[in-house]
């Protein structure tokens, strides 16, 4: 099974950021246009690893990053399935 | 060529300036906020770069406030424009260029009024003068930090105390000094900073950008497209798109990240260092020649390496076309754009021959710079 945790932010701008902070940290972190399941809005997801995904957030977190959604998923080819928010 | 128009526009470039802006107009196709692919989000990571090495440059602590524009006159233009509203009150310095001069003298249509707090012959401010100039309707402080004319610092720490005191916004402009001299957003109180790229902080032209401390008192100059929130009709709040619709220049901004980082590694002090000693050379020089009118303080640690003069019997664009013509030396004649300095120091009839070193020029420049307007003078006097 494919999961992922996926984070949307607010602009492109927290994006970026939210990319630089977590492979600063040496965690895996990728950014790939916002899926259509989880937001109308153009702009752009940090896909991370579900395993490093506590420490990504207690880092952006700590640096002021506030992502808007928090979500784990289930990837089948091109889609996302399974979409439940972190809370 | 001996390039003396660094107050203009800094020339040469360090070399990884010229590479960074090769390498991502070459290979960074993307458009920043605009596609998810590779280029695009490599651009848009070296625009974010660029933003954070500017942050910490000016000691700002959320780069998200630091919003690129083209140039420091659309800067100046986007707080100007995005704070004041009918009934504001103003207060500026004598030694301001007409980016912020007309865009005041255009809003006063609008009921914005402004005091112009006169400098001494010498361009210098006392900032006791700008306490008085505060009214009741006092929105905003606006200072540059050094004049483009007679190259006086301005005691931007100590009007900014004054600024905090009566709870004013603080806009200084740092056209003329970011990469010659430290510029602290915190030491003084600053909560808006216009700075250019392509001078001392030795980036390409395009480049420049606005620090906003409270976004909530700015309306934004430009709407349009920003990569986010697409489906809405309302600019976005959230920054830096709130004020940066359009495609940015990626390019030009990573080559200006390349400049702010060739300041960092050589030090600003080492900077500060060379262009004061060049300032120096060139103003003893130039006191030692008969005919020749020199402007601004006479100790050049009050001044950034700007050195406006007239020399008798000569108008500065003769004098300037001399200089070129004989000698291949690059200087700038005329108003430099700042007629209220040139009312300041009595020469807005003349204009001035201005010269301003860089940190790539070397003394023996400055000695043959000396040296021709020495030819000229005796040229003048023979006549």
């Amino acid at each position: 099974m494919n999961e992922l945790v996926l984070l949307t932010f607010p602009s492109i701008f927290y994006a970026l950021r939210a990319e630089k902070v977590v492979q600063g940290a040496g965690l895996r972190g990728r950014l790939i246009p916002v899926p259509r399941e989880l937001s109308s809005l153009c702009g752009l997801a940090l896909e991370l690893d579900p395993a490093e995904a506590g420490r990504a957030l207690y880092l952006l977190q700590a640096t002021g990053i506030v992502p808007e959604r928090k979500v784990r998923a289930v990837k089948e080819g091109p889609c996302l399935k399974n979409i439940s928010d972190i809370l | 060529m001996i390039y003396l128009n660094n107050a203009a526009t800094s020339w040469p470039k360090p070399e990884t300036v010229y590479q960074a802006h090769d390498a991502y107009l070459r290979h960074l196709s993307g458009s920043v906020n605009r596609g998810a692919g590779g280029a695009s989000l490599d651009a848009g990571r070296a625009v974010l770069e660029t933003r954070e090495l500017l942050a910490g440059f000016f000691n700002i602590r959320e780069p998200e406030q630091v919003i690129f524009t083209p140039n420091a006159t659309e800067a100046l233009n986007l707080a100007l424009q995005g704070l004041l509203e009918p009934g504001d009150h103003v207060v500026i310095s004598s030694l301001e260029h007409n980016a912020v001069a007309r865009p005041l003298h255009a809003l006063q249509e609008k009921g914005v009024e402004y005091t112009i707090v006169n400098c001494d012959s010498r361009g210098r401010l006392n900032p006791g003068d700008v306490e008085r100039a505060i009214g009741p309707r006092t929105r905003l402080i606006c200072l540059t930090h050094a004049s483009n004319v007679t190259g006086t610092i301005l005691p931007v720490n100590e009007v900014g105390e004054i600024a905090r005191r009566h709870h004013l916004q603080y806009l200084v402009d740092t056209a003329q000094t970011a990469g010659e001299i430290p510029v602290d957003v915190e030491a003084a109180g600053i909560t808006l900073l216009a700075f250019t790229g392509h001078k001392g902080l030795l980036g390409p032209p395009g480049t420049g950008g606005l620090y906003i401390r409270y976004p909530d008192a700015i309306r934004p100059l430009i709407y349009g497209g920003t990569g986010s929130r697409s489906e809405h009709l309302t600019q976005p709040e959230v920054l830096p798109d709130k004020y940066e619709s359009g495609t940015v220049n990626a390019p030009a901004i990573a080559a200006l990240g390349a400049g702010v980082r060739f300041i960092r590694e050589t030090g600003l002090n080492n900077i500060r260092r060379h262009t004061m000693e060049l300032t120096a050379r060139l103003l003893e020089g130039l006191r030692r020649l008969p005919g020749v009118t020199l402007y601004g303080p006479p100790d050049s640690g009050e001044r950034v390496p700007v050195v406006s003069l007239n020399i008798r019997g000569l108008s500065p664009g003769e004098a300037s076309a001399w200089l070129a013509d004989h000698y291949d030396i690059v200087t700038r004649p005329g108003l430099h754009c700042a007629p209220l300095a040139h009312q300041t120091i009595g020469t807005l009839q003349t204009g001035t021959l201005r010269l301003s070193p860089g940190f790539f020029n070397t003394a023996a420049e400055i000695e043959a710079a000396l040296a021709a307007i020495k030819e000229l003078t005796e040229v003048i006097q023979g006549e």
